[in-house]
This record gives structure tokens, sequence and C-alpha cells, in this order.
């Protein structure tokens, strides 16, 4: 449904969008994750049409957004970061206008309006101004817009940004409503948000696409290394000692100085639980909790995104070192 | 295109803009009115039209200050952007919308000539023509107004731009005559004209070799005709700077001549600046 080739969007000597490729399917809620700064929004803009690229290709159902632009723009609905709305308009005469430059035909422009009113509960503001509407109706009003004219394409970027939670909650339930009928991508740095309702994730960071995958994969993939939290009765010293011997447990702390309550890592092909049963047993040190610590989002996000801001300071650090073996070199 | 006109002129009537504009056209046709046909009893309407003119200074920047640079401000730039328009319907929309608008006092002003002719004998075809190049001023002004409000997202900033154009376009008839006629005179400002074209091709482009090149088709032109036939540089540089005398050529109406090239010019001028706007507007999706 959406073809992304090659995307790039340079701004001087900054590369913002650093050769993206990524495939979107049908009816998923596809969730854009990435820091601040980190590309998303230029490349939401780019996806749909507002934005230029330095190079690359966008096609959405196998138009191309930059030499077929009104008709791929059918399949798309965008609600940008700010919501693009009139303020001297009513909530009613914007979204006819939205209806009329999407060419939706005049008999039914009054029967969509009032039905994307109603799906989005703006329908007591129809008449007041925009500009006295909070932003919590603003962001409804710029969603109804997106979703006008029931384009299977809807993209928001970051549609929870300054609601409140009960206002946060019902934009959730939305995009869960949306989901039934359309192919939803959403942008976000809130990591519960993006669980709350994405099947597919994307992490993106420093413009570059860093993974992509469901989110019990992404969980999955990282859980390579496992965390072991295990507390023991008994003392803390001899409980130390007899997990130091066990094969494959490593990186053992003590957590907790009174108790005896460790921590520890092993890679999941080598499980050492049993032998740690059995051994503890044989030393009369009885178990009282030993459980996996399963790795959140957010601690996935983290990794993948330290990691390139690690091996992008390496390749600063490499070049660098180049540079001054080359300036070397000529002295 | 059609969706974006009907919003436009919605909101120049939702806003004040609209209003502001009329009643500063109404009031300033009421006041020369009643100087120029009143007072001094004179049923020519189309002297108090060529007076009008100057009221366009204030009054256009004043119309087309937020077309472009407000919708930036507000982020409203990004829907007309993601809607499926493209950017000649943008354009042409807002400015279908600003002439109409202009329209309307150039059509309360019909009404003047008719009045005038229950004290004194009316030209109607003078008087008419003058309105009608009146109005063909006010569209390329409003073009050009358009174009400066596309440059910024400041409506303060576009106003100046827009009001410093026009000035320099009124005051033309009264800098021509003191403007040298020699050829060593036209080649040096012909000269500055191409720098600050080559100047305004760096900052569109941000290319140096771009700028030269254009520079350097102009200038190794200019210099051969100066070397070769220099006198047929003689006065070319008041006759090009008279070019852009736009609210000059009401003179003519205001004689009883009809001049059809007038009005070709005025278009011309519009679709001039229509066009720089659509590149203009189309430049910022690239930054």
């Amino acid at each position: 449904m959406i073809e992304v080739k090659g995307l790039i969007k340079q701004y001087g000597n900054h590369r913002a969008v650093d050769n993206l490729n990524f495939t979107i399917g049908e009816n998923l809620v596809f969730g854009f994750l990435g820091p601040n700064g980190a590309g998303k929004s230029t490349t939401m803009n780019m996806i749909t049409g507002c934005l230029s690229p330095t190079d690359g290709e966008v096609l959405i159902n196998g138009h191309s957004m930059f030499d077929e632009p009104d008709e791929a723009k059918k399949y798309i609905g965008y609600l940008p970061e700010i919501p693009p709305v009139y303020e001297d308009m009513t909530p009613f005469e914007y979204l006819k206008f939205v209806g009329e430059a999407k060419k939706i035909p005049k008999l039914q422009m009054k029967e969509k309006i009032e039905s994307v009113m109603e799906e989005t509960s703006i329908e007591e503001m129809r008449n007041r101004l925009i500009k006295n509407l909070s932003k919590g109706y603003r962001q409804r009003v710029g969603i109804a817009q997106a979703i006008l004219g029931e384009p299977p394409i809807i993209i928001l970027d970051e549609p929870t940004v300054g609601l409140d939670p009960g206002q946060i909650i019902e934009i959730r339930e939305l995009i869960k409503k949306l989901r039934k009928k359309h192919t939803v991508i959403l942008s976000s740095h809130i990591l519960s948000e993006i669980s709350a309702v994405c099947d597919h994730i994307m992490i993106i960071s420093n413009g570059k696409l860093v993974a992509m995958d469901t989110a019990e994969n992404l969980v999955g993939s990282n859980d390579k290394e496992k965390h072991l939290a295990i507390e023991i009765k008994g003392d803390r010293e001899k409980a130390f000692s007899v997990l130091s011997d066990i094969d494959g447990l490593y990186d053992i702390k003590n957590q907790d100085s009174g108790n005896a309550v460790f921590s520890a890592k092993f890679v999941s092909e080598n499980d050492p639980r049993e032998q740690i049963f059995y051994r503890c047993s044989e030393n009369f040190l009885p178990i009282i909790s030993m459980n996996i610590k399963k790795s959140s989002l957010e601690e996935i996000f983290l990794s993948l995104v330290a990691g390139d801001t690690v091996n992008k300071e390496n390749e600063k650090d490499s070049n660098d070192t180049a540079d001054s073996d080359k300036k070397d070199g000529e002295n | 295109m059609q969706a974006l006109y009907k919003k436009e002129l919605k909101l120049y009537f939702v806003t004040i803009t609209g209003y502001v504009f009329l009643a500063f056209m109404l009031l300033s046709a009421g006041i020369y009115s009643s100087l120029v046909n009143f007072v001094y009893y004179s049923p020519c309407f189309e002297y108090t039209v060529k007076n009008m003119s100057f009221v366009l200074l204030i009054a256009i920047p004043l119309l087309t200050m937020r077309v472009f640079a407000d919708e930036k401000k507000q982020k409203t730039e990004q829907l007309l952007f993601l809607l499926p328009m493209d950017l000649k319907d943008i354009v042409l929309g807002k400015y279908l919308a600003l002439i109409t608008v202009t329209l309307v006092p150039a059509v309360i002003m019909c009404f003047y000539p008719f009045i005038l002719s229950l004290y004194g004998v009316v030209n109607y075809k003078t008087a008419f023509t003058t309105i009608l190049a009146f109005y063909f001023l006010e569209c390329a002004l409003c073009s050009i107004g358009m174009f400066a409000s596309s440059l910024t997202e400041n409506q303060l900033i576009a106003a100046v731009i827009s009001f410093g154009i026009l000035l320099v376009c009124y005051m033309i008839p009264s800098v021509k005559e003191n403007i040298s006629p020699s050829y060593a005179f036209s080649l040096k400002a012909f000269t500055v004209i191409i720098i600050i074209i080559a100047f305004i091709v760096f900052f569109a482009s941000s290319s140096i070799p771009a700028a030269i090149v254009v520079g350097v088709i102009f200038e190794i032109p200019l210099l051969i005709i100066y070397f070769k036939n220099p006198t047929w540089l003689s006065g070319k540089f008041s006759d090009f700077v008279s070019c852009f005398a736009l609210f000059d050529k009401l003179s003519s109406f205001v004689n009883g001549v009809c001049d059809i090239t007038v009005f070709i010019y005025y278009i011309t001028i519009s679709a001039l600046f229509v066009c720089f706007t659509i590149q203009s507007v189309g430049r910022r999706r690239w930054k």
C-alpha cells in the first residue's frame, strides 16, 4: 500500500532522513517511533506530499507521490503535528472546505461531514469558531479532516501531544476504531502509546531505520540475553559463592546488602535455572523467588537508539582519527 | 481550486480584512470625488479614479499581506499541500478570490458617474474605461502583493515588501525625469541591475556558478552593444525603468484614449507575478 524507496532529505549539511526503505501493508496500525528530531515528521511530510524529498520515491497504491500527486493524495488523510485548522471558521465550514477540496460529491457531503463529526465527537462544537475551541477539540477537528472522505490510509503525527489523560484515552479509542477500515500510521515518542495501539513498530533514529517489526518480535529479538532476579533465604556470601559456581550464569550482583537478593544474566540457549534450584537445595539455601525480567519496549527502544548513537559517535571518532592520521602523515 | 476560492472569499468577509479594504476604498472614492468633482465642479470621474490610484499603495498591501504569510504562520499551508490540489490551483484560487474582493469597490464606483450626470455632462466611455483600467491595475498590484506575501510568514514584513515595490512603481515617473540619457550611465545602471539579478539567482539557487552564468549572459551583450554602437544605449535605461511605471499607464485613459496595450500590460504583469508566486510557494516545499 505504501512503498518508500531510498528516501533522503538533506537540509544543508544535515541529513534529516537518510535512505529510508520500507513497505506498509493494509489494515494495520503502524507505529512510527523515534526520539525528538529523529526525522519522524519529515518522513511523514514527505510521504503525504507536503515536503519534497532530496532523493527517493514514495508510492501510494502504486501511484508516485511526486509524479502523480493528485492520484496518490486521494488515498491519504493526514493530521500534521499542529492541526492545520483555520481559526476563523467553524468545524462544519472547515470540513466542508476540506470535503470540497477532496472532491466529495455534493449530495454525499453533508452525510459524510456528519459521520466524521460523530466519529470524532465534535457535533456539539459544529457552529463554534475553531479559535474558541480547546486544544483537544482542535485535534479532533484535525483528525476529522484526515478521515473525511474515508481515505484508506490515515497518517497521524503525534496525535495526543498536549492532551489531557482523558482526551488521550479517547483519541486512542478512536484510533482503535479507525483500524477496522483504514491503515493507520501513528508517530509518537511516547512508547506506551505506541505499544497500546500499534500492530507493527518502526523505530527511526537520526533519520535512519533502526528496527521494524511487531512489538512481540521486537521484544523477543532483543531477549537473547535474559535477566534473572533471585531471592534466597540464608547466608548472603554462601549464596553468592553457590551462584558463582553455576555454569552459564554471569554478571551476578547483590541487589540488597541485607538480604540475599541477586540479579544475574544468562544466554537464553543455556538456561541455568534447574541447576540453581538443585545447587541451592544441596546447600540448604531455600529459594524464595526466581524470575526472568522481560525487557520492556522502553529498554528495546533505548538500546536501539543508544546503539545507533554509539555507532554514529564511533564513526565520527574513526573519521576524526583518520583525519588526524592524514594530517600527521602530511606533516 | 473552486473550494479554495470559495473558502478564501468567505474568509475575507468573515474576518475584518475584506470590510476594511471596502471601507477604505469607498471612503477614499467619496473623499476624492467630493474634492475633484464637487468642489471643482468637474463631471470627470476619471480624474477621481486617477487620484485614487495613490490609495492603492496602502490598500493593496493591507489586503494581500495575509494571503500566504498567514497560512505559513498558522501552519495551514500544510493542509493545502496535502489536499489533492496542485500549486497552480492553490495560487490561482487565492488570486481569483483577491481580484473578486477588489472587484466590489470597482463595481460600486461605476455608480458614481451616474450620480455626477445629475449635475453635469459625464463622458461615460472615458469614465468607465478608466474604472476598468483601474480594476486591471488593482489586479496587477494584487499579484505583486500576493508574491510579497509568499516570501515571508510575517504579515507585517509582507505588507512592507509590497508597499516598497508599489511605492517604487508609483515614483518611477518622477524619478525618470532625472535619469541621465547618456549611454555611459545606461551601461552602469544596467550593470547594477544585472548584478542584482545575479544575486537573486544566487539566493534562489544557492549556486555561485549559476549566478555567474546569468550575470555573464546579460553583461556580454550589453558590453558588445556599448563598444559597437554606444548611441543605441542612450536613454534606454529611462525607457527600461518606465516599463515598471504601473500607475502612470492610467494617464492615457484619463485623456480619453482606450489603450488596449495597457490592459495587455496589466494582464502580463499579473501573470508574471502569479508565476513567481507559484515558484515561491513551490520552493517552500523544498525547504
